[in-house]
């Protein structure tokens, strides 16, 4: 088989390429150091917390431990948000992000499944090795939420919820580990560790062959992350197919943690921006582009804020519907803004990777 | 019976007394003429037809991302479909000369980006999602009628992506990707767990089915998205792994007589394609199967007869691959295109991007 480069785009190389005021390697870097790092450092101590106060609910029954532990949950909520877009590195191998998330879930899986194992008293979901070994959706956030906050929660204020405790407790336990790991994979330097592979892309190598393949795709994490907040998150409850809004299909609507998880994704994704420095890299005349990308996550920011806790409160209330219509237009804003950046710094990421068509 | 030169001859013509002298005397050269969506600047969207040398023959604006053009020379007319999941098709005139007619979908229906004329270009079919049944079927649209929707066939599966019709003029083969989506869930993918790809071949005249093949159960995350035929009338296709872990091979054959299977590509050559294969052309002479990667920004070219690589070209976020009077032409989300397997185009840098699909304009 013959290789062919298409070596006649040499010559056509995007001038935009050699304008960059930052270097490539030093943006895959500072993604890295002051985003990656950071966000799952903070995600894997949440996860370490909710795993010992659910723990310490199970040992110790008490509606004071349950408030612990569903505080500890708020705080993974969103500590996940901020991180959860990111399509490269440790959270992206196996199946740890439906581990950590089954989400979209939209026939209702989790919540039948964790039903069925507490009506059965199943044995095998109180314990973190047979646990694992179940369905993905009957062990994650999702799971745990219904738990903690779901029908029947109260019991696991008392001695009436030891079933469910052991359960929760068997699920967060699952969620730390996995949560450490991520951790622990984006600390290590090492060769082959997944910074490496990032900050030193090889021609030979089967995840990044050069910097520009790593910038495509931390370019694509960004348009990711506004389909996803838009597609999985907001229109859902918006159902824009039928006109009748559906607050029961937020995502931590029974936690009261929707706008706060929305809130904190595009909380995440502007620290990803900026940590990326994606605005410095542009040269004067597309620095626009970065600013107004800072401005619309802003102005996402603040209409998240706006939406109450309540989601069934959300759509009655006509502010709240307006807030969650802003984050849905500043989605498609920022999908544009996305294309010109990718535009600015020679990237095609709108069209290749993360299209799946 | 296909009359390309006939038809660039009226195009020629008719659209000459519109252009400046330059671009009608390429247009009278040129042998081949492709079609792509496109897009014009970000946020800004279209379709667009070219020649070989590229200049510019017809072109429309459309509002968000297309995705596939179909083209019918009895019909005269070339439609694109919107991205999935699509609300509109535009059909529009290939010589640029009549105005653009959209088609909107109807309620309880979306576009999937793909769709073929019958033979005599008397009926469209587009390939479309019931949501809320969450089944896929095929949109029959009257021409004559307007694009009137008159009716549709089942495509035994879910998340049907391309549709081509097979060269008995009566069959249609149809990748069921076996994604299931929904419009309160833009593109998301909901069923990942419980992916049931097929390839369906359906009557084109009553609408039922002929044969449906399936992949081996294992390999129920292999999303059959796109396909082509060979000179041996076996039906090549092109998958997207939706799994987490390994390296399933991705290309593979099927007849009407009901045998599918995957063709072994070389690890290096696997590789390269990623996971994902984005589009497929066949050769002009039907003998050479190409297989773009927009994440591997490879274009693989396979020889039918033996199912062995010919070669492998390296050309970052290419997806669409047409076939050329000689070899093929790739494209690329940069606004590159390139010759290559034997094609006299050479490189170019357009001011847009192309989309994922390039096509040549032939029956």
């Amino acid at each position: 088989m013959r290789l062919i480069a298409a070596a006649a785009f040499a010559v056509l190389a995007s001038p935009a390429l050699a304008a960059n005021a930052i270097p490539f390697h030093d943006m895959i870097a500072g993604m890295i150091d002051d985003y990656a790092r950071p966000k799952f450092a903070a995600f894997a101590t949440s996860t370490a917390t909710l795993r010992d106060t659910v723990a310490g609910l199970c040992r110790a029954p008490s509606a004071e431990a349950l408030n612990k532990a569903q505080d500890a949950f708020r705080t993974t909520v969103v500590a996940y948000s901020e991180a959860e877009f990111l399509r490269m590195g440790p959270l992206q191998i196996g199946d740890r992000e439906e581990r950590l998330l089954f989400w979209p879930d939209s026939k209702g899986i989790a919540l039948r499944q964790v039903q069925a194992a507490l009506g059965s008293k199943d044995p095998t979901a109180a314990a973190p090795d047979t646990l694992q070994g179940k369905s993905v959706a009957m062990q994650g956030l999702a799971a745990v939420e219904f738990l903690l906050f779901g029908t029947g929660a109260n019991d696991l204020a008392s001695a009436a919820g030891a079933y469910r405790c052991s359960y929760a407790s068997a699920a967060s336990t699952l969620i730390a580990g996995i949560a450490d790991t991520i951790n622990a994979e984006w600390i290590a330097t090492g060769a082959g560790s997944a910074a490496d592979s990032m900050l030193n892309p090889q021609p030979a190598s089967s995840d990044y062959r050069t910097e520009l393949e790593v910038i495509n795709k931390m370019a694509a994490t960004l348009t990711f992350g506004n389909d996803a907040i838009r597609d999985q998150r907001i229109a859902p409850i918006l159902s824009l197919s039928t006109g009748v809004p559906k607050p029961r299909s937020a995502l931590f609507w029974r936690s009261g943690m929707t706008a706060k998880a929305l809130e904190a994704n595009f909380t995440g994704l502007l620290d990803y921006f900026r940590a990326a420095r994606f605005e410095p890299a542009l040269d004067a005349a597309n620095r626009w582009v970065g600013r107004s990308i800072v401005f619309e996550f802003e102005g996402a920011i603040e209409a998240a804020k706006e939406v109450p806790q309540s989601v069934e409160g959300a759509i009655k209330d006509p502010e709240g519907m307006l807030g969650l219509r802003q984050m849905y237009v500043s989605t498609g804003s920022l999908d544009t803004l996305d294309e010109n950046l990718a535009v600015a710094l020679g990237l095609s990421a709108g069209f290749s990777a993360l299209d799946g068509d | 019976m296909w009359q390309r030169r006939a038809f660039l001859k009226a195009a020629g013509a008719g659209f000459a007394a519109s252009l400046l002298p330059q671009p009608a005397e390429a247009l009278a050269r040129a042998e081949l003429v492709f079609a792509t969506a496109t897009q014009e600047r970000p946020g800004q969207y279209g379709a667009r037809v070219l020649t070989e040398t590229g200049k510019l023959i017809a072109d429309v604006e459309l509002p968000v991302r297309g995705h596939d053009v179909t083209y019918s020379p009895e019909a005269g007319r070339a439609v694109v479909f919107a991205r999935r999941p699509g609300t509109f098709a535009v059909v529009f005139d290939p010589t640029g000369q009549a105005a653009p007619q959209t088609i909107a979908s109807v309620e309880g229906r979306h576009f999937f980006g793909h769709g073929v004329f019958s033979p005599d270009g008397r009926l469209l079919y587009a390939t479309e999602n019931d949501f809320e049944a969450g089944r896929g079927v095929l949109g029959i649209y009257d021409v004559a009628g307007g694009y009137r929707r008159i009716g549709e066939f089942q495509t035994y599966g879910v998340g049907p992506h391309e549709v081509i019709l097979l060269p008995d003029g009566k069959t249609f083969a149809i990748a069921n990707g076996g994604i299931e989506t929904h419009p309160d869930y833009g593109r998301s993918e909901l069923n990942l767990d419980s992916m049931d790809p097929s390839l369906s071949f359906v009557d084109a005249r009553d609408g039922h089915l002929v044969g449906q093949l399936r992949l081996a159960t294992e390999l129920h995350q292999l999303s059959i998205r796109h396909m082509v035929v060979d000179a041996a009338g076996r039906i090549w296709f092109g998958c997207q792994f939706r799994g987490h872990t390994g390296m399933p091979q991705l290309v593979g054959y099927a007849t009407l007589d009901g045998d599918i299977r995957l063709i072994e590509l070389p690890p290096d050559a696997l590789a390269g394609l990623r996971n994902y294969v984005g589009g497929l052309a066949i050769s002009a002479d039907l003998e050479t199967v190409a297989v773009s990667s927009p994440v591997g920004g490879t274009i693989l070219c396979i020889d039918a007869a033996s199912a062995a690589p010919i070669s492998q070209t390296l050309l970052a976020s290419t997806c669409g691959v047409a076939t050329d009077s000689s070899g093929f032409i790739a494209s690329n989300g940069l606004g590159q295109w390139l010759g290559l397997d034997g094609s006299a185009v050479g490189a170019q840098k357009f001011d847009f991007q192309f989309d994922e699909h390039l096509r040549q304009l032939r029956s």
